[in-house]
C-alpha cells in the first residue's frame, strides 16, 4: 500500500517539474505490524511521528546523475569511522552519511523529522525513548537496519580493545544503556533525566553495522581471535588489539545508511576520495529526500590549499569551489570565467551554532601559564583591525566561546579589546618587564614570544597583522604552520604552546570535550586549552545533570564568564554565510542552501545538503562558449537572503 | 703590506684579471655589506630624531616607546607618524631611511585600494599581498639567503672535509663505512626528505642550514677523498713523515692546504645552492617561518597574484642578477685555482 502511494508521489513529479518547488507531501506512517513482535514496551507510550505534511526543500527541477568535483584538503588516515587515527576532516563525511534515528529539519531545528526511525516516544521515567526503526532502511550493502545494529555500538564502546577513548567516553557519559525490544525496536535510556528536546538530541546515535563486524571478526587470522570474553563478563564481536591495522590492511569500508559511500574503485590514493551513491539507496523516496542527493558521484580532490584550488577551479578541474573567504570572494582567480558569464558565484545566509573558531592557549606551557599573561595576550590581539584590515570588514568579532546557541550566550560578555597598554600593565605585574631591541618583553632572559600553530595558509596574513600588533604588547607572535595530520599530533600530545583553529560544537553547548579536567589528559579529546578547573567541572555538571534550564543556561553563562576571565580561549571572527563559486552546469534550486547549513553551499551528504544537480546540455554549452572565448552573459552573483537573521 | 706565498699571490692576480668575475665579486659584497647595514637606508626606525625631548637615534638598540616623545601610547614609537607631527609642528626633525618600510610594515593606509598596491613614489617596487614593501623585503630577504647559504656551506664543508679526510687518509673500514653512509645518504629524495623534517618541526634558520648542509655534504667528502688519497702518495708526504712528522701534522699543515684550491672552487656554487634551496622551500611553504622576508615567499606571493606583475618580476629579476655574479665569481675562482696553471708543491 505504502509503495502504491509513493509511486504516486512519483508519477506525480512530472506533472509539476516546471515548478520551483515540491508541493506539500504528506509524510509517512509506521504500520504497526512490522512491530508485532516487540516485547517490553509500555502500553502507555505517545508515539510520536513528526509533522504531517512536508514542504520538500529540494527541486522537482533536478537532474540525476553526473559527478560533482568538489575539493578537501587532506587525504584521510584512515577510513575509518572510529579507531586510531579516525578523527580527521574525513570522519565530518562519514558522520552525515550515517544517520541517526531522527534528523531535525534543516529549516526549522525544533521539527524533528524521521530519519532511519519512523516512530519515537519519550518515557515516563524522562530518560528513556523508544523507537521504531523504518523497515525500508537498508545498509549500504543491502542489509536491513535492525536493532541490533543500534544496540552494537554500546558494546562496541564498552569492548575494551576499542581504541577509541574519546569517542568512547562522550557516548558514555550521557547514555546508559541501549536495549532491544524486538527485530526493529529499541530503546535508549540516557544517564540523566533531560529536558525533552535535549532528551532526544542526546538519544540520538548511529547503528553500526553488526553484520559487517562479524564478518570482519570471522576473517580475523585464527590466532588473533577473541575467546569471546572481555574483563567484565560479556560477550564482544570484533574488537581485538589493533583490530584498526587488520581492518585498514584489509582495505574494508564499513557499510553506511546515507545516500553515498566510499567508492575505492574510483578513489585514488592520496589524489581523491570518491563517493559513489548508493544503488536504488533507501532514502530516495522518502518526502524530505525529494530532488536531493541527485549526482552519482562526488569527487573530492586532494588539494592542500586554496590558491591551488582556486587555479584547478579555473582550470575546470573542479565544478565548484568554496569561497567564503574574501580573498577567494573578490579573489583574481576565475576573473574571465566570471566575466564571462561561465560560472556565477552565490552566497547564502546561515543560523548556527558557531565554531568555536579562535586561539587556544596550553595553559602548561610557560608563560601562558601564568593568567595575566593570558589576559595580556588577549589584550595584545588586534582581531579587530585584523577584521577591518585584512578582512575587509566582512566578518564579525566573536564575542564568546560558544555563540549562535540562543539563550545559552552570555550576552554580557564582550570580547577583550586591543589595549597594548593595559596589556603592558599586566605584563608589568607578571614581572615580564625588560624590552628587548624588537620591543618584545623579557624576564630573567626569556622573550615573551607566543608560538601559534596553525594550518591553513589563510590565516598567514591574519596573523602577520596581529604579530605586529602583538610587538606594541610587547609580544612576539611566532606562526607555526604545520600540515593538518601534524598539526593535530601536535595538538595531541600537547606540545603546542597555542593553536588557532575551530572546533565545531554541537546544538547544545557542551564544555566537557573542551574544558573538562579529565578531557585535558586524553589525547583524543578537544580540550585543547589543557586547562583544569575545579569550578569549570562543577559547572559542567551541573549542567549534564539538572533538569531546569534555567539553571543549565546559568552555569553555562558562568563557563564562559570564566573562559573568558582566565582567557585560555580568545575569539577571533565568525561567519554568519556562507559562499560559493561554482560553474553554470552545477544548478541549485531557488532557495541555494538551508538555514542550518554551515558547511558550503554545495554540500553533499549533510542532512540539509545535496540540493545541486549537473545539467550536462549546460555543461556542454558553457564548455562550447569557454572554448570559443564567447560571452555568456552578463556576471552573475546570487545573493540569497532567504536565512539572514534579523538585526 | 702583509706576506702572500707567491702561489697564492699568483692566483689572486688571475682571479683580478678575471675582470667579469671581479667586478662580480664588488658587486655582490656590496650589495651583502649593505644588506647588513640595510636598517640605514631601509626601515621603520628612523635614523635621528630632534624633538623637544632631545637628539634620538633609534635605530639601533632599544626601541624607545612613544611615551619618550610625549605620545601617548607605550609601545615603540611610529615614526612615520611622529615625522608628520613633528613636520607639522616645525619643531625639530625626524630623519627617516631613505625608504621609510621595515620589511614587516603592513601598510593598509595608504589608500582606498587593498594591498598589493602598485608601484609609486611611496612604495618604489610596489607591495605584496599584505602591504608588505617589496624592496624592503627584497633587501631583507637576500640578508637572509646569505646568512642561510654561509651557514650551509660551512657546515657542509665542515662535515664534508672531516668525513672525506678520514676515509682518503686513513682508509680500511674507516673507508668502507663512510663510502657506504654517502653511498645510502645521497641516495635519498632530499627535496622530499626536507619538506617532511621541516613540516615536522619547522624548524629555525640555522635548523634549516643544518637540514640542508646534511644533504650537502656528500659531493665535498667524495672529493675530498680523493684528493687526501692523491696526496697521501705524494713524495713530500712520504719526506715529512721520514722527518718524523705526526699523522695530525700531516694531514693539517700538507695535505690540507694542498686540496684548498679544489674544494675552494666548488665555494660559490654552493651558495648559489643554497640560495636556490632556501628560495624553493620558502616558495613551497616549508622554508623559514613567516614573516621571515624570504625571495620565495614573495615568488609564491607573485605566482598567486599574477596580475600583480611587479611581485614575481622583482624577485625573479633579484634571484636572477644574484645567481648570475655567483656564476661569474665561480668561473673566476676556477680559473684562478685551476691547477693545471699552478703545479708545484710545497
Amino acid at each position: 500500500m505504502k509503495q502504491l502511494l509513493l509511486c504516486a508521489f512519483l508519477s506525480s513529479f512530472s506533472l509539476v517539474a516546471a515548478e520551483d518547488s515540491f508541493p506539500v507531501q504528506t509524510m509517512p506512517r509506521a504500520n504497526p505490524a512490522d512491530y508485532a513482535d516487540e516485547k517490553n514496551v509500555p502500553a502507555d507510550l505517545k508515539w510520536e511521528n513528526g509533522p504531517d505534511t512536508l514542504q520538500p526543500w529540494g527541486s522537482p527541477k533536478a537532474i540525476k546523475g553526473g559527478t560533482l568535483r568538489n575539493t578537501d584538503p587532506t587525504y584521510p588516515g584512515s577510513f575509518r569511522h572510529f579507531g586510531p587515527d579516525s578523527n580527521s576532516h574525513f570522519r565530518s563525511f562519514l558522520d552525515y552519511l550515517n544517520l541517526a534515528q531522527l534528523n531535525s529539519d534543516p529549516n526549522n531545528s525544533d521539527i524533528s523529522l524521521p530519519s532511519l526511525c519512523i516512530q519515537w516516544a519519550s518515557d515516563k521515567d524522562e530518560k528513556t525513548v523508544y523507537y521504531r526503526i523504518d523497515p525500508s532502511a537498508r545498509w549500504s550493502d543491502g542489509q536491513p537496519v535492525l536493532a541490533s545494529d543500534f544496540t552494537f555500538i554500546m558494546e562496541m564502546i564498552h569492548d575494551p580493545d576499542f581504541d577509541h577513548p574519546e569517542f568512547a567516553e562522550s557516548l558514555k557519559q550521557t547514555m546508559e544503556s541501549i536495549t532491544s525490544h524486538g527485530r526493529l525496536s529499541f530503546s535508549v535510556r540516557l544517564k540523566n533525566i533531560l529536558p525533552a528536546d535535549e532528551r532526544l538530541y542526546y538519544a540520538s546515535t548511529w547503528p553500526v553495522p553488526r553484520h559487517f563486524w562479524k564478518k570482519f571478526q570471522d576473517a580475523l587470522p585464527t590466532d588473533k581471535k577473541v575467546d569471546g570474553k572481555s574483563e567484565n563478563g560479556a560477550k564482544y564481536g570484533a574488537f581485538v588489539k589493533n583490530w584498526h591495522r587488520h581492518f585498514d590492511d584489509a582495505h574494508l569500508i564499513e557499510p553506511v545508511t546515507g545516500p553515498y559511500v566510499v567508492d575505492l574503485k574510483l578513489t585514488q590514493e592520496l589524489r581523491s576520495i570518491v563517493f559513489s551513491k548508493v544503488e536504488n539507496w533507501w532514502g530516495d523516496k522518502k518526502p524530505w529526500n525529494l530532488g536531493r542527493y541527485n549526482v552519482d558521484h562526488i569527487d573530492y580532490r586532494i588539494i592542500p590549499d586554496i590558491s591551488a584550488t582556486n587555479l584547478n577551479f579555473e582550470a575546470q578541474e573542479l565544478d565548484v569551489n568554496f569561497m567564503t573567504m574574501p580573498d577567494s570572494w573578490y579573489g583574481k582567480a576565475g576573473t574571465e570565467m566570471f566575466q564571462q558569464g561561465w560560472a556565477y558565484r552565490v552566497m547564502a545566509f546561515n543560523e548556527v551554532p558557531q565554531p568555536m573558531q579562535g586561539i587556544y592557549l596550553n595553559t602548561k606551557r610557560p608563560p601562558l601559564n601564568d593568567q595575566k599573561v593570558r589576559q595580556a595576550f588577549a589584550q595584545a590581539l588586534d582581531i579587530d583591525g585584523m577584521i577591518a584590515k585584512i578582512l575587509r570588514g566582512e566578518y564579525a568579532h566573536m564575542p564568546r566561546i560558544t555563540t549562535g546557541y540562543r539563550q545559552y550566550d552570555n550576552k554580557l560578555i564582550k570580547p577583550w579589546a586591543y589595549d597594548p597598554d593595559a596589556a603592558a600593565k599586566l605584563l608589568d605585574v607578571a614581572g615580564w618587564t625588560g624590552i628587548d631591541n624588537d620591543g618584545v618583553r623579557t624576564k630573567n632572559g626569556k622573550r615573551l614570544v607566543i608560538e601559534i600553530d596553525y594550518t591553513a595558509k589563510n590565516h598567514i596574513p591574519r596573523l602577520l597583522w596581529l604579530r605586529q600588533q602583538a610587538f606594541k604588547a610587547g609580544f612576539e607572535i611566532q606562526p607555526r604552520r604545520f600540515e593538518t595530520t601534524t598539526f593535530f599530533n601536535r595538538n595531541k600530545r600537547r606540545e603546542h604552546m597555542a593553536i588557532w583553529t575551530g572546533w565545531q560544537g554541537n546544538y547544545f553547548p557542551d564544555y566537557r570535550d573542551g574544558f573538562y579536567s579529565e578531557s585535558a589528559d586524553l589525547a583524543e579529546s578537544n580540550s585543547t586549552s589543557n586547562y583544569k578547573d575545579p569550578e569549570i567541572d562543577r559547572l559542567i555538571k551541573v549542567m549534564e545533570e539538572t533538569r531546569d534550564s534555567a539553571e543549565k543556561v546559568k552555569a553555562a553563562h558562568r563557563i564562559q564568564q570564566i573562559i573568558h576571565e582566565q582567557a585560555i580561549y580568545i575569539p577571533t571572527y565568525f561567519v554568519p554565510y556562507i559562499r560559493s563559486g561554482a560553474w553554470n552546469w552545477v544548478k541549485l534550486p531557488p532557495v541555494v542552501s538551508t538555514k542550518t547549513n554551515g558547511d558550503e553551499i554545495f554540500e553533499a551528504f549533510s542532512l540539509g545538503g545535496g540540493l545541486f544537480w549537473i545539467d550536462e546540455e549546460e555543461k556542454k554549452k558553457t564548455l562550447d562558449a569557454r572554448k570559443a572565448k564567447q560571452k555568456l552573459g552578463e556576471p552573475k552573483t546570487i545573493i540569497d537572503p532567504t536565512w539572514k537573521m534579523a538585526e | 703590506m702583509f706576506y702572500l706565498r707567491p702561489i697564492t699571490r699568483r692566483r689572486l692576480n688571475r682571479f683580478l684579471a678575471m675582470k667579469r668575475g671581479w667586478y662580480s665579486f664588488l658587486i655582490l659584497s656590496t650589495f651583502t655589506l649593505f644588506s647588513l647595514f640595510a636598517s640605514l637606508f631601509i626601515g621603520s626606525r628612523a635614523l635621528a630624531v630632534k624633538t623637544e625631548h632631545g637628539l634620538r637615534f633609534p635605530v639601533y638598540g632599544e626601541p624607545i616607546p612613544g611615551k619618550e616623545f610625549g605620545l601617548s601610547y607605550g609601545y615603540e614609537t611610529d615614526y612615520k607618524q611622529l615625522k608628520a607631527e613633528v613636520d607639522k609642528s616645525g619643531k625639530g626633525f625626524v630623519l627617516m631611511p631613505i625608504v621609510p618600510w621595515g620589511p614587516n610594515d603592513m601598510d593598509y593606509d595608504s589608500s582606498t585600494d587593498f594591498p598589493p598596491l602598485k608601484p609609486s613614489a611611496r612604495h618604489w617596487l610596489g607591495t605584496d599581498s599584505l602591504g608588505r614593501d617589496i624592496l624592503a623585503r627584497l633587501v631583507y630577504g637576500f640578508r637572509e639567503s646569505m646568512k642561510f647559504a654561509v651557514m650551509v656551506v660551512i657546515i657542509a664543508y665542515l662535515i664534508g672535509i672531516v668525513i672525506g679526510c678520514l676515509s682518503g687518509y686513513f682508509g680500511k673500514w674507516i673507508d668502507m663505512l663512510t663510502q657506504r653512509l654517502q653511498e645510502i645518504w645521497s641516495s635519498m629524495p632530499v627535496l622530499f626528505l626536507i619538506i617532511i623534517i621541516s613540516s615536522m618541526w619547522s624548524p629555525g634558520l640555522f635548523g634549516l642550514a643544518f637540514i640542508n648542509a646534511a644533504f650537502a655534504w656528500m659531493g665535498l667528502a667524495t672529493t675530498m677523498r680523493a684528493l687526501t688519497m692523491k696526496e697521501k702518495q705524494r713524495e713530500y708526504v712520504a719526506a715529512a713523515r721520514a722527518l718524523g712528522a705526526g699523522t695530525g701534522r700531516i694531514i693539517f699543515v700538507h695535505i690540507l692546504p694542498n686540496t684548498l684550491s679544489v674544494m675552494i672552487s666548488y665555494l660559490p656554487f654552493m651558495i648559489a645552492g643554497g640560495i636556490s634551496a632556501l628560495t624553493a622551500l620558502d616558495f613551497l611553504g616549508y622554508g623559514l617561518q613567516p614573516p621571515t622576508p624570504s625571495w620565495g615567499d614573495l615568488m609564491d606571493q607573485g605566482l598567486e597574484n599574477l596580475e600583480s606583475p611587479w611581485i614575481l618580476s622583482s624577485v625573479v629579476i633579484s634571484l636572477f642578477l644574484v645567481l648570475t655574479l655567483i656564476a661569474f665569481i665561480g668561473e673566476a675562482v676556477r680559473e684562478a685555482y685551476d691547477p693545471k696553471r699552478h703545479s708545484t708543491y710545497e
